[in-house]
């Protein structure tokens, strides 16, 4: 196993590295149902990142030199857009993450096309951009939303867990130029460090975890990432993993990376050029194996 | 150029660094109790509190009087009869005293008449105990319902420690152009969060195993750095049932230690920390709240 992988990267790069965050701030599925207006302090909370940490992350990723990608629900946008601004403006990427993080899968298809189209309206408006890159927010996307994506300008997507580098995906039966780049959830802060009173999360108040724990464990993702020439990339929300202590940690994990020299930092849109332009060096995949065994088996 | 918060002289009196808050959530029997009456009859997991006030509350008391470390008790109004003697103490070793409700109360889920009682029993409870004029409000558990910053003022309240969200204090606005000072908290620097357990009735819900108590202090430890680099306001809630146990009194004593040695932290009590922070101009029209009252205005007031 200790066989140099094919290389794949630019520069002979061993690994890739999509540093990303969702920046949810207190979107999600308490602003969807509108329950947040009656928990002012959830709100608060859900703000602190937008409001406190993302310029800590800012300021972090400049002393490092490091570029990353975010994850903005568009309410989000509209609500902080100095803020995003100051993603810019840093050098790094915005995508999308929904209006209010609403759960794609929940959505109709005219649903999913009005949440796409008012979201781009906003990126527009506030920032200049349209995003090209997309992370379902809240779990699962509906079937129709990969030639959603890819009808909507979209280069890539961050969703799925089914492979540790980026793929060419195929729709509707054909080789589409969307790419997707896998986010393991090993990688996501909720599974350490999540935590509201009520309601509760976790459901069962389970302990937040140790922060050195959890840097270790990144820091061994990482390792394994690196070795086996892989994409690692972060599903890091600014409200959980940079309060001024995680954000400590999250420094620590960073320097880590860097540290090691020969890994490829690249935001989002970056990652997805390169693999449209090297697809022999990726794999396409099929929309899903499951289709198929069930037809076999019929 | 530093986007985040960063150390500032004026900041903080006595041209310290950061603040540190310790705070203490003695809850006796209405741990239990406040929220759910009914449970009078199980002496056993009421005895996991009344520890608490045997051999917790003592330990703690110690600890902050070899050190001299200033703190805040959050005290529901109806234990002020019952541990008079204990609280006596507490406010004649000079820390401040606060309030959690009457009896742990759910005040999201009480009619504006029942919040209202609820404080001023609390306040004048408190009032028994100590002459201070500003004492502190601390909510139980549950939501913010609109209206309560300006209730916990007029109850006679001068300060909450009740948010989370952000690291330094803040306003919450109390409509008619006043405000709540808020000396907000986060969920790491909690004891009861990390080691609480009972078997019937589940605590913590999903009976989670009890944490290291070695990452629990450097968890700690950690945000203390977070803090220190930033200048900014750390509130540590301890419960006396818990961290007042001879295992646990080590990670107060090591993490005070380390706050101590620094040289660097104002340490202070909730009331000396908002009152100081009464002097800023306001928590500044981006902060959380104020967007919160553009947005939503019935959510607060």
């Amino acid at each position: 196993m200790a066989v140099t992988p094919e290389p794949v990267w630019p520069d002979g790069r061993r690994s890739c590295v999509m540093l990303a965050f969702d920046v949810d701030g207190p979107s999600g599925s308490a602003m969807v149902d509108g329950s947040i207006w009656g928990m002012p302090r959830l709100f608060v909370q859900g703000a602190y990142g937008p409001f406190r940490a993302v310029p800590r992350i800012l300021d972090l990723l400049e002393r490092l030199g490091v570029p990353a990608t975010f994850f903005v629900p568009s309410w989000v946008v509209e609500h902080w857009p100095d803020v995003c601004r100051d993603i810019l403006a840093s050098g790094h990427e915005v995508g999308h993450h929904g209006y209010r993080h609403e759960r794609y899968a929940d959505l109709s298809v005219p649903e999913q096309e009005s949440v796409l189209q008012r979201s781009q309206a906003i990126f527009e408006a506030q920032l200049g951009v349209r995003a090209l890159g997309f992370r379902t927010p809240t779990g699962d996307w509906h079937e129709a939303t990969p030639r959603l994506l890819a009808e909507h300008g979209f280069v890539y997507s961050s969703s799925f867990r089914d492979d540790d580098r980026p793929y060419r995906r195929v729709i509707d039966g054909r080789v589409s130029d969307l790419v997707e780049i896998p986010a393991p959830v090993e990688l996501d802060d909720y599974a350490y460090f999540a935590f509201t009173e009520d309601p509760p999360f976790p459901k069962g108040h389970d302990r937040i975890a140790a922060y050195r724990v959890t840097l270790s464990n990144w820091c061994k993702e990482f390792d394994g990432m690196h070795r086996a020439g892989g994409l690692l990339t972060t599903t890091f929300h600014p409200k959980i993993s940079a309060t001024p202590g995680r954000a400590v940690v999250l420094e620590r994990f960073v320097e880590h990376m860097v540290a090691v020299g020969d890994c490829w930092f690249a935001t989002g849109t970056e990652v997805a050029r390169w693999v449209l332009s090297h697809p022999e060096r990726f794999a396409v995949r099929g929309e899903t194996g499951w289709d198929g065994v069930r037809e076999e088996g019929t | 150029m530093t986007r985040a918060l960063s150390p500032t002289p004026g900041r903080w009196p006595e041209g310290r660094r950061y603040a540190v808050v310790v705070t203490v959530n003695f809850d006796a029997e209405l741990a239990l109790l406040g929220p759910d009456p009914s449970l009078a009859s199980l002496e056993k997991t009421l005895s996991i509190f009344r520890y608490g006030a045997v051999r917790g509350a003592p330990r703690l008391l110690e600890a902050f009087s070899d050190r001299g470390v200033p703190t805040t008790w959050f005290v529901p109004g109806a234990l002020v009869r019952p541990y008079r003697s204990l609280l006596d103490e507490v406010a004649a070793a000079g820390h401040g005293l606060g309030a959690r409700g009457q009896r742990l109360e759910r005040f999201d889920r009480l009619s504006e008449g029942a919040c209202r009682d609820a404080l001023h029993a609390a306040r004048a409870a408190i009032g028994e105990v100590t002459a201070a004029d500003d004492v502190g409000f601390r909510l139980p558990s549950g939501e913010w319902p609109p209206g309560l910053a300006a209730q916990v003022l007029d109850a006679g309240f001068g300060w909450s420690s009740s948010w989370t969200g952000d690291d330094v204090p803040f306003l919450v606005p109390a409509g008619d152009g006043r405000a709540l000072v808020d000396v907000p908290f986060g969920h790491t620097m909690h004891d009861r969060l990390a080691f609480a357990w009972n078997f019937a009735p589940p605590m913590p819900l999903g009976q989670s195993r009890i944490a290291s108590y070695e990452d629990v202090l450097e968890n700690w430890q950690l945000e203390l750095e977070g803090c220190r680099r930033e200048g900014l306001c750390l509130v540590l809630q301890l419960h006396p049932e818990v961290a007042g146990t001879p295992g646990r009194i080590d990670l107060v004593w090591r993490f005070l230690d380390a706050v101590l040695e620094t040289g660097e932290a104002w340490v202070a009590s909730g009331s000396e920390v908002a009152s100081w922070w009464r002097r800023h101009p306001g928590s500044g029209p981006e902060h959380p709240v104020e967007l919160l009252r553009r947005v939503s205005p019935g959510s607060l007031t």
